[in-house]
């Protein structure tokens, strides 16, 4: 019996040595897929899949890295919406059965298999349970939460279920979000049209950059809103700042340093911006809610035509924005300089009446 | 009405500092504003002019509202101490403030259509502190101990925070944020033109509170005394509670839950005066609670370039432990 015994863990411990090895060897010169703009994430190509490395925003190290098996990836479940946009763009829903809210999915086919019951709901992150999460069947997890853990994430690997982070909200580029789609098409094993839409997506933005750029004055801007009693606006090193600059715009906080949001008092934001010529993202459809929760902001000289907010569909710029910036930025240009005649539409802003 | 040489003097000091403060609040904060804006803004005001609108629409609000919290909620807690013989209980034993929470966060944080119509957030938590201070209202006239008063009151307020934390499971980041800087409070909201109504309500449960002064004397005697000496104890607890949920909901409503203020300032204003007669309580602590708050929040503003603090943070973490101190000096 103790024979027995023994040589079962001999061949557990050869077996589990021979894979490691085995993996060890396949990673030894992986091949780097060319990342442009994305400073928070790398990619390499492996036998059979790829290995992305997650970076920390401040030290860029790597902090933590996946193994991403393509053809191992049946059921995913994604909480957060820049994924289901980018599942959606490579045509991959079929891949999905979780998404965290049918209330905020904005593609129809995602829908429609919410309706048919192939896709569930598993709310936000804090409030899954892990046998809910095991009964899905899923074997991969995309969330957006700011923790780099996500809640009973070793349990759930101990039911071959992996929990991967979507960062792309980390880049300070808007061609850095747009580039994330390339994790998505490792996952999805559909690189080859991940880099073409992403190289159109580039060329779509840098062509729209050209246009923006080339007026000389542009209208103040100033962005965000109240919650609680801080207005939070994005920095000047932020994305969303560069996207106004991109187009344009003058924004008012332009030469403050950092990436995150700048946090000011009511009394601030209106020393500065009782003439600023544009508030963009309030965050609501309409200004008798705007008022309701920020009702020094009727002083703003914005606030009586022109505000403006993703609110031609907030579901679809929560999808979608972070993959096309090349269309958040022909909005722009289109609310900063409404003279010009190539763009003759909005894709996700709208006026806050 | 007896009053002692040590407590005029103190009533006097209280009276001249008051103002003062109050003068020191308006010209606190980020951006410097002069007395000829303040006049300005008052008698010549230009919409254009961004010093004006912060003096007229930020600033002065903003003392106002501090002043009426502070004074208010000192008011319902000393109140609320006298009427159940219990210097910790406060403006909150009553579910008041349980019952606006629970109604901004249904506001906030579910998609129910009547909370989510155009009430908006201080509509719905006047709604919720006063629905809250009907149904207490309305045990107030079963019940006979003043002590079950003071357990329903509580139970209200666990039941409450159980609906609102299964609002908050539900909700997400951005909800949650709204609803954390709400309960955190805030007497930045508060627009000028609302002052009117919310001065109204304060000048009413002043008065109110004034007039009961006589049987809150009697009451400190005990509820059997009181009756002893003619007072009508249903009627007295009725009033005194209709003065508390009036002010309670108007401050929460307005500036979100504001802790330890009703609690910690009428037995302040216990220990410096030693007395029991009401009058000279009431009057103190209108003064010392609005002191207390203008103080805090000038706090708030000279720290606010470095870190933001939240009014109801910065009474918690004053309050705390002066109720501790309390508990222990009282053990003692």
């Amino acid at each position: 019996m103790k024979i027995l015994f023994l040589t079962l863990i001999a061949i557990v411990v050869v077996s589990c040595s021979a894979k490691e090895d085995k993996k060890r060897a396949v990673f030894n010169d992986p091949e780097k897929i060319e990342i442009k703009y994305a400073e928070n994430f790398k990619l390499k190509k492996i036998k059979d899949g790829y290995l992305l490395e997650l970076l920390e925003p401040g030290t860029k190290k790597i902090s933590q890295t996946y193994e991403i098996y393509p053809a191992e990836n049946k059921n995913i479940i994604s909480l957060t919406a820049t994924l289901n946009g980018m599942l959606a763009i490579l045509n991959s829903q079929d891949l999905l059965v979780g998404v965290s809210d049918y209330d905020h999915v904005y593609d129809k086919k995602i829908r429609s298999k919410f309706k048919s019951k192939r896709i569930k709901e598993y709310g936000g992150t804090a409030q899954n349970s892990v046998e809910k999460l095991v009964a899905s069947k899923a074997n991969i997890i995309f969330y957006d939460i700011v923790d780099e853990q996500f809640p009973n994430q070793e349990k759930l690997k101990k039911f071959g279920i992996q929990v991967m982070p979507i960062y792309d909200w980390r880049e300070n580029n808007p061609l850095a979000k747009a580039e994330w789609i390339k994790v998505v098409g490792a996952i999805t094993g559909k690189m080859k049209e991940a880099n073409e839409f992403f190289d159109k997506v580039e060329k779509n933005y840098n062509d729209l950059k050209k246009l923006g750029r080339s007026y000389s004055t542009g209208p103040t801007v100033l962005c965000g809103n109240l919650i609680g009693d801080t207005w939070y606006t994005p920095s000047g090193g932020n994305y969303f700042a560069k996207l106004i600059k991109d187009s344009g715009g003058n924004y008012r906080y332009k030469n403050t340093s950092g990436t995150i949001s700048l946090t000011l008092s009511i009394g601030q934001i209106l020393k500065d911006n009782l003439k600023t010529d544009i508030w963009l993202n309030p965050g609501y459809r309409d200004k008798s809610t705007i008022l309701k929760t920020n009702p020094h902001s009727k002083f703003l000289g914005a606030f009586r035509n022109n505000i403006y907010c993703y609110s031609n569909g907030m579901k679809k710029f929560w999808e979608q924005s972070a993959s096309r910036p090349d269309l958040v930025l022909s909005d722009m240009i289109h609310l900063f300089h409404p003279e010009e005649r190539s763009i003759n539409h909005l894709n996700f802003y709208s006026q806050i009446k | 009405m007896n009053i002692s040489k040590r407590q005029n003097a103190l009533l006097l000091a209280l009276l001249i500092s008051l103002p003062i403060i109050a003068v020191v609040h308006l010209f606190v904060g980020l951006i410097d504003i002069s007395i000829g804006d303040y006049f300005d803004s008052v008698f010549s005001f230009d919409i254009k002019n961004p010093d004006h609108i912060i003096c007229r629409e930020l600033r002065i609000p903003r003392m106002t509202m501090a002043i009426i919290a502070g004074a208010g909620l000192s008011i319902a807690g000393l109140l609320m101490q006298t009427l159940f013989n219990n210097p910790l209980a406060g403006p909150y034993v009553l579910g008041i403030n349980s019952g606006a929470s629970l109604f901004v966060a249904l506001t906030i944080m579910t998609g129910i259509p009547f909370f989510t119509s155009d009430l908006g957030i201080v509509t719905n938590s006047l709604i919720g502190a006063f629905l809250f201070g009907l149904i207490i209202l309305f045990f107030s006239t079963v019940v006979r101990l003043q002590i079950s008063l003071l357990l329903i009151g509580l139970m209200l307020g666990s039941f409450t925070s159980a609906l609102v934390s299964l609002a908050q499971t539900a909700s997400n980041a951005q909800e949650l944020k709204i609803f954390t800087m709400w309960a955190l409070g805030s007497l930045q909201k508060v627009e000028l033109n609302q002052l009117p109504i919310i001065l109204a309500c304060f000048a009413a449960s002043l008065l109110g509170a004034f007039l009961v002064v006589k049987p809150l004397n009697a009451l400190v005697l005990g509820d059997r005394e009181a009756k002893l000496l003619g007072t009508n104890i249903k009627r007295v607890r009725l009033v005194i509670i209709l003065i508390t949920a009036i002010i309670t909901g108007v401050v929460t409503a307005f500036c979100g839950p504001i802790a330890f203020v009703g609690l910690a300032v009428p037995n302040l204003v216990r220990i410096l005066f030693k007395t029991q007669n009401h009058t000279i309580l009431i009057i103190a602590s209108v003064l010392i609670g609005a002191m207390f708050i203008l103080l805090c929040d000038i706090a708030i503003q000279i720290i606010e370039p470095h870190f933001i603090m939240p009014i109801n943070a910065l009474t918690s973490i004053i309050g705390a432990p002066f109720v501790i101190f309390l508990v222990l000096h009282r053990l003692k």
